[in-house]
């Protein structure tokens, strides 16, 4: 039996369909970069059992909105007394520290945009080595002469302080982390814890 | 009793052609891997004789390479403990976080038998599967780091790992508890970031009143850690053991002890002898311990590698072998040589998995002390079996109330030979033996 010789638009077709594999596969490779003012739901989907934007985000909606309809803010001076957040305290096994220090300062900006806060900046707290100290040492509650030195040092009425703490559990390839997010602010004057609210926040991998 | 039964092995005609496929692959395997320790002697070689800079290029050089691959998160670990070596503690600290969120752990002492043999004799070369004490070692090395960049609350998230491994239930009483410096470490950073409570939760468990030593007014506290000695690695050897009616020869990784480091450590405060460092964690002595008790279930595992060779032995037996010639013919002969030298290249090209983090120490030493705030000279002296003395030393800066690490891996600069294996030796009249055979006849249980 002889072999028939392929014919020419036969060939033309094959060399065409290994052109297309060949930068179909070429396409394939490397990085692909998006923007997310392009892609919206890039935001979306949750990449790890720690805390992200959308987390922080929905958060910090939760606090702030409790906050303001509390019966605290309704009997608020219209002064603008002054308040500063003093820490947010990481008490879970999780490398949150970052995304901590990122919701500190998105609760100023929503402290500043209500209107009705004078807000002492944060980090004109920690750039003073001795209030630096005193903070890194806080822990649920604040010291007598840290208030003092609050409220005569920088003049502040109110702080917001509060830490995050976990459940964390595992079973075969999944680790659920429950997170309670405690926030609170206290008058420096007489110590009086004036808001309180917890925020829960619980993500998940499966393996 | 798979081997023993000719009849249930697959007839195949003309099975060379294809056995070839799935030979050469398993032999070119063979010839690009070695083991782990081998490939990883160069490391060693530069890292235990001092020269950190070259460690460092090669495993940087490795990672490139391999970067995704299945060592690369053992890599990192290894990298991350050249960098911590050479006090570049912040960049040693992102490696090991890095690391930590998705690294995989087997506990060889309790893992169903056929996930065990699946891992350790995997052809496609599995992702390096860490053990639980290389996972604890994964958050004590990066406490140090955090502690070593003054990153209090970090530390304090690595001592809250190290601590739910401590206390999970399977954690062995004499683990839980031995582990006394991961404990009074925990105690310090926790210390540290404020976490009161959960610091002396740490430090009642600890028992170590050498790392709970808090410092007085106008005092700082200073921790030393010498991290000594060169941990057990894995290293391959051989066992026979009577399975499947008849004796076979298995690889298994063995765990062959190392350096324990140097005999005693001195401490010196400005000059004066601040007495010799206690050891207060003795990693090497433990890992061994933990291999006695893995050891059956190791052997079980080696022996289950068995029963796809004897398939491949049937099968190559059977393909060149002419049934129409009796048995003892000088083809028929031939046949069953090549079925058994089959057999062979198969058990050569899938040796044991023998990777480990090797650049562990063995033993870890510690104190903590209170000093007056100020500027102090401190200085360790190892000294060696000879007599011979090393000793490194620092310039130290404590504030009032303040807080310093002094950190030293001793076995750097302490000379590097590799580990040799165990001699083969039968194993079937031993416990461990007897142990992995009970274990054989059991139905595998794994978890889907």
């Amino acid at each position: 039996m002889s072999a028939r010789p392929a014919s020419k638009p036969r060939i033309v077709a094959l060399g065409a369909v290994l052109l297309a594999g060949c930068a179909m596969a070429a396409a394939g490779c490397g990085p692909t970069f998006t923007r997310g003012s392009d892609d919206p739901t890039l935001d979306e989907p949750p990449m790890s059992t720690r805390l992200d934007r959308k987390d922080l985000d929905i958060a910090l909606e939760q606090w702030i909105t409790g906050f303001q309809a509390s019966p605290f803010m309704v009997t608020l001076p219209r002064d603008k007394p002054s308040i500063a957040i003093l820490k947010i305290a990481n008490d879970t096994s999780e490398h949150i520290g970052g995304a901590l220090d990122n919701l500190l300062s998105e609760m100023e900006t929503k402290l500043v945009d209500s209107g009705a806060w004078t807000v002492v900046d944060n980090s004109r707290l920690t750039t003073d080595a001795n209030m630096a100290e005193r903070l890194r040492q806080l822990g649920d509650t604040v010291d007598p002469e840290t208030r003092v030195a609050l409220g005569k040092e920088y003049g502040i009425h109110y702080f917001v302080n509060g830490r995050v703490g976990e459940t964390t559990e595992e079973v075969k390839d999944t680790r659920r982390v429950q997170y309670y997010l405690f926030l609170r602010v206290t008058d420096v004057a007489t110590n009086v814890i004036r808001y309180q609210d917890q925020v829960d926040i619980t993500k998940q991998v499966e393996d | 009793m798979v081997v023993a039964n000719r009849s249930r092995a697959p007839s195949l005609v003309a099975p060379l052609p294809l056995l070839l496929p799935l030979l050469l692959p398993l032999l070119l395997t063979a010839a690009c891997r070695g083991t782990y320790e081998a490939r990883f002697d160069a490391v060693q070689r530069a890292y235990y004789s001092g020269d950190l800079e070259q460690a460092e290029d090669l495993l940087r050089s490795r990672i490139r390479r391999e970067d995704g691959g299945a060592d690369a998160d053992l890599l990192r670990l290894e990298l991350a403990q050249v960098l911590q070596a050479g006090e570049h503690y912040a960049e040693a600290s992102v490696l090991l976080a890095g690391v930590d969120d998705r690294l995989l752990v087997l506990d060889y002492s309790d893992a169903p038998v056929d996930e065990l043999s699946r891992v350790l004799y995997s052809p496609d070369r599995a992702r390096w599967h860490a053990t639980p004490p290389e996972r604890l070692m994964l958050n004590v090395q990066n406490m140090l780091n955090f502690l070593g960049q003054g990153e209090w609350e970090d530390a304090a998230v690595e001592a809250r790992r190290a601590r739910q491994q401590l206390i999970r239930e399977h954690v062995p009483a004499e683990d839980r508890y031995g582990s006394r410096f991961v404990w009074g470490l925990a105690g310090i950073c926790l210390e540290l970031a404020g976490a009161q409570g959960e610091a002396q939760d740490c430090y009642r468990d600890a028992q170590t009143p050498e790392l709970e030593r808090r410092p007085g007014a106008d005092e700082g506290s200073l921790l030393v850690v010498v991290q000594d000695g060169q941990a057990p690695v894995r290293v391959p050897a051989l066992a026979y053991l009577y399975a499947y009616g008849a004796p076979r020869r298995l690889q298994l990784p063995a765990l062959a002890p190392r350096s324990r480091g140097s005999p005693r450590v001195d401490l010196l405060v400005d000059g004066a002898s601040a007495g010799p460092l206690p050891e207060l964690l003795d990693y090497g002595g433990q890992s061994l311990r933990r291999y006695d008790d893995e050891f059956p279930r190791l052997l079980a595992a080696a022996a289950l590698q068995v029963v796809p060779r004897a398939y491949i032995a049937d099968f190559v037996e059977r393909g060149l072998s002419d049934h129409d010639e009796p048995a003892g013919s000088p083809q028929n002969t031939w046949a069953r040589f090549g079925g058994f030298l089959a057999g062979e290249l198969v058990a050569e090209a899938l040796p044991a998995d023998t990777r480990c983090w090797t650049l562990l120490p063995a033993t870890v030493r510690a104190t903590r002390i209170s000093l007056p705030a100020g500027t102090h000279t401190v200085a360790i002296a190892l000294s060696g079996p000879g007599g011979d003395e090393r000793r490194a030393e620092w310039t130290v800066q404590l504030d009032p109330g303040g807080f310093a690490l002094v950190q030293l891996t001793a076995a750097v600069g302490g000379g590097f030979s590799p580990a040799a294996s165990p001699l083969a030796r039968d194993l079937t009249a031993t416990t461990a033996g007897q142990q992995a055979l009970e274990l054989l006849r059991q139905p595998p249980v794994s978890t889907p």
